[in-house]
């Protein structure tokens, strides 16, 4: 019944954190050559590059970390930088814990300079976590999403490790208070979270497997269609789920018939197209 | 004359069919169908998985595996009926769906018998063996068995002593004979609920108080209901791996070794995984705030006295052998003189 791996989610929209990330980093540098920059990495079609690219970021936005210690936003992109690249490209169990566990600190350290409210959400009961997050309004709506992302993100490494997937109903409620404040935020990213964790538990052990659909397809209606990310974790949580290979296999067909250039979207497709084509080869083996 | 050559050929046709058949169905492929209420991704279903990998390429893929996971092929009792029907060949599956063919598989489910997992896995190595052969003559073939681990009363309202404990609302899963012959055995009046609705029960205030593992209880996220846990283990909850025989019979005999190895292998490492997940639930609910109860010795003592007076009641209800709880009590003070050097 443990539930290990199927406990924590794999969403990670690496395409727009690294946009928000490259454009908060480099515009203190230039504004000209942040817009260039993050254009480029989000429309890169080559996922090679972009993974071979980002870790000089990594190591970039560390050493300006040291120079900028109580810096908030540059904090916080450090967080979604390393999240993201550990989500997307790094598959070694240890690697990503590592990587997603200095993502989690960043952002609680980045939450912490933001509000000095938020400096002891790790330690707080749930309830205490739900007085915290009411003091949140429309304009937190960044910093909430980095916390949630990076403690998913965690959570997913971790998620061979009781004493992480204990903290599952902390990241409900971050995300949770995302639906509240902007459903819309990342493309429908909020209603992809809850369509994955809805889908963490099967309906025999208390899941609710027709909430989980009714946000998935929200993100879809949300994203018109063209969060291919969306479809993906659809097929791959809820259809798997449910042994729906009719569903799982239409829903990667679509995926990987759609073209990927989007623009905004195209290195965030690619990524979804990838995941898809690995489902197919695999769904014999699982249904 | 012709009608005995006749006779003859029939003859000789039939043991030709017959040596076919023969041939078809050893070497033909079989895939094994095989269900559990195991969430997909669950070290238990990774195990699993990598065992079938294995067997295929070994058998060179005679041998295959479909699993269903999470309950999709229904409750435990569901997939025992598929069994007979031949829908399914085999289930992880809790021990109490087949108390009725082997009675003696409540052996470990004695209440209040096992202090600790050392205990567990002291007397399990005892008597696993003497379980699984009287499983398969009640014709099963099965793999081992799989700890969940101890169950412990937990729920939103404190109680130590017996008395407070009957005034609980206290859960206990639908068709589940062995949880409920145990809360039994301190005069419990348990709340019957499918696991589905613990959750909400939970929440509504139906029950307040649930004998489940830790990591149960933290898997179904029912610790954010939890206040209070005391520090009694009351149940081992384990399962069972088993393959209908008939269906077992369709592998030839050199495959039936290469799943016997490959399985057993795969439920010992889920095994290992389960008693580290055990440790650390329990540990993380007490991170998270989660009250750990001690009753005092007078308190203990009377639990452990209801607790001793099941076992002769068992036995007498024929729920276990006389032999079997000499056996298990045996093996148990073994444990606990070797533990205590």
């Amino acid at each position: 019944m443990k539930c290990a791996r199927a406990f924590v989610p794999e969403v990670m929209l690496i395409g727009i954190l690294i946009l928000s990330g490259c454009q908060m980093l480099v515009s203190r540098v230039s504004n000209e050559f942040a817009e260039n920059l993050s254009t480029a990495i989000l429309n890169s079609g080559d996922l090679q590059v972009v993974e071979d690219g980002v870790p000089a970021y990594l190591i970039l936005i560390d050493a300006l970390l040291q120079q900028n210690e109580s810096n908030a936003d540059l904090t916080l992109v450090a967080s979604q930088l390393n999240g993201s690249y550990a989500a997307a490209f790094v598959f070694d169990r240890e690697r990503r814990k590592s990587l997603t566990e200095k993502s989690r600190k960043l952002a609680f350290k980045g939450a912490c300079l933001k509000h000095k409210y938020l400096c002891e959400i790790q330690s707080q009961s749930l309830d205490g976590l739900q007085a915290t997050l009411e003091q949140l309004g429309q304009k937190d709506v960044e910093v909430l999403y980095s916390l949630a992302s990076a403690w998913a993100g965690w959570l997913d490494a971790h998620s061979d490790d009781m004493k992480a997937i204990v903290q599952l109903p902390r990241v409900r409620l971050l995300i949770e208070k995302m639906l509240q404040l902007d459903e819309t935020y990342d493309n429908g990213a909020p209603h992809m979270y809850m369509g994955v964790f809805e889908s963490l538990t099967p309906p025999s052990l208390g899941g609710r497997p027709e909430v989980a659909r009714k946000h998935f397809l929200k993100a879809l209606e949300i994203s018109n269609s063209q969060n291919l990310y969306a479809k993906v974790l659809y097929a791959q949580h809820y259809a798997r789920m449910l042994y729906d290979r009719e569903l799982h296999d239409a829903l990667l067909d679509e995926v990987l018939e759609a073209d990927p250039q989007v623009e905004g979207y195209t290195l965030q497709n690619k990524i979804a197209q990838k995941m898809a084509q690995e489902l197919i080869s695999s769904a014999n083996d699982y249904f | 004359m012709q009608t005995t050559t006749f006779n003859f050929q029939i003859q000789k046709l039939s043991l030709f069919l017959c040596a076919c058949i023969f041939a078809i169905t050893v070497e033909s492929n079989t895939t094994l169908k095989v269900a559990t209420i195991s969430p997909e991704g669950s070290a238990l279903m990774v195990e699993l998985r990598k065992a079938a990998d294995e067997i295929e390429e070994e058998s060179e893929g005679r041998v295959q595996f479909k699993f269903y996971a999470g309950g999709v092929m229904g409750d435990d009792f569901a997939v025992k009926r598929k069994m007979r029907a031949r829908q399914l060949n085999g289930g992880i599956l809790q021990t109490s769906v087949f108390t009725s063919d082997v009675p003696n598989l409540n052996v470990y489910n004695l209440p209040m018998q096992f202090k600790n997992v050392e205990e567990v896995a002291a007397v399990r190595q005892e008597m696993d063996d003497i379980l699984r052969n009287e499983l398969e003559e009640a014709g099963y073939i099965s793999f081992g068995f799989l700890g969940l681990g101890l169950a412990y009363a937990m729920g939103s309202k404190p109680a130590t002593t017996v008395q407070d404990t009957r005034r609980l609302k206290i859960w206990v899963p639908k068709n589940d004979p062995s949880t409920e012959l145990m809360l039994k055995a301190f005069g419990v009046t348990p709340i019957p609920l499918s696991t589905v609705d613990v959750l909400t029960g939970l929440q509504t205030g139906l029950i307040d108080t649930v004998a489940s593992p830790p990591v149960a209880a933290v898997t179904l996220q029912w610790h954010t209901h939890i206040k209070y846990m005391l520090d009694v283990p009351f149940l081992y909850v384990f399962s069972v791996y088993i393959l209908d025989q008939r269906s077992f019979r369709n592998v030839g005999v050199e495959d039936q070794a290469i799943v016997r190895r490959h399985m057993n292998s795969a439920m010992q490492n889920a095994e290992q995984r389960g008693v580290e997940d055990h440790a650390s639930a329990f540990e993380a609910m007490l991170d998270e705030g989660i009250e750990l109860l001690q009753p005092d010795e007078a308190a203990r003592a009377e639990w452990q006295r209801n607790a001793d007076g099941a076992a002769e009641e068992w036995v007498k209800k024929k729920l276990v052998s006389r032999t079997i709880l000499d056996q298990f009590r045996a093996s148990l003070q073994r444990a606990r003189r070797s533990n205590a050097d």
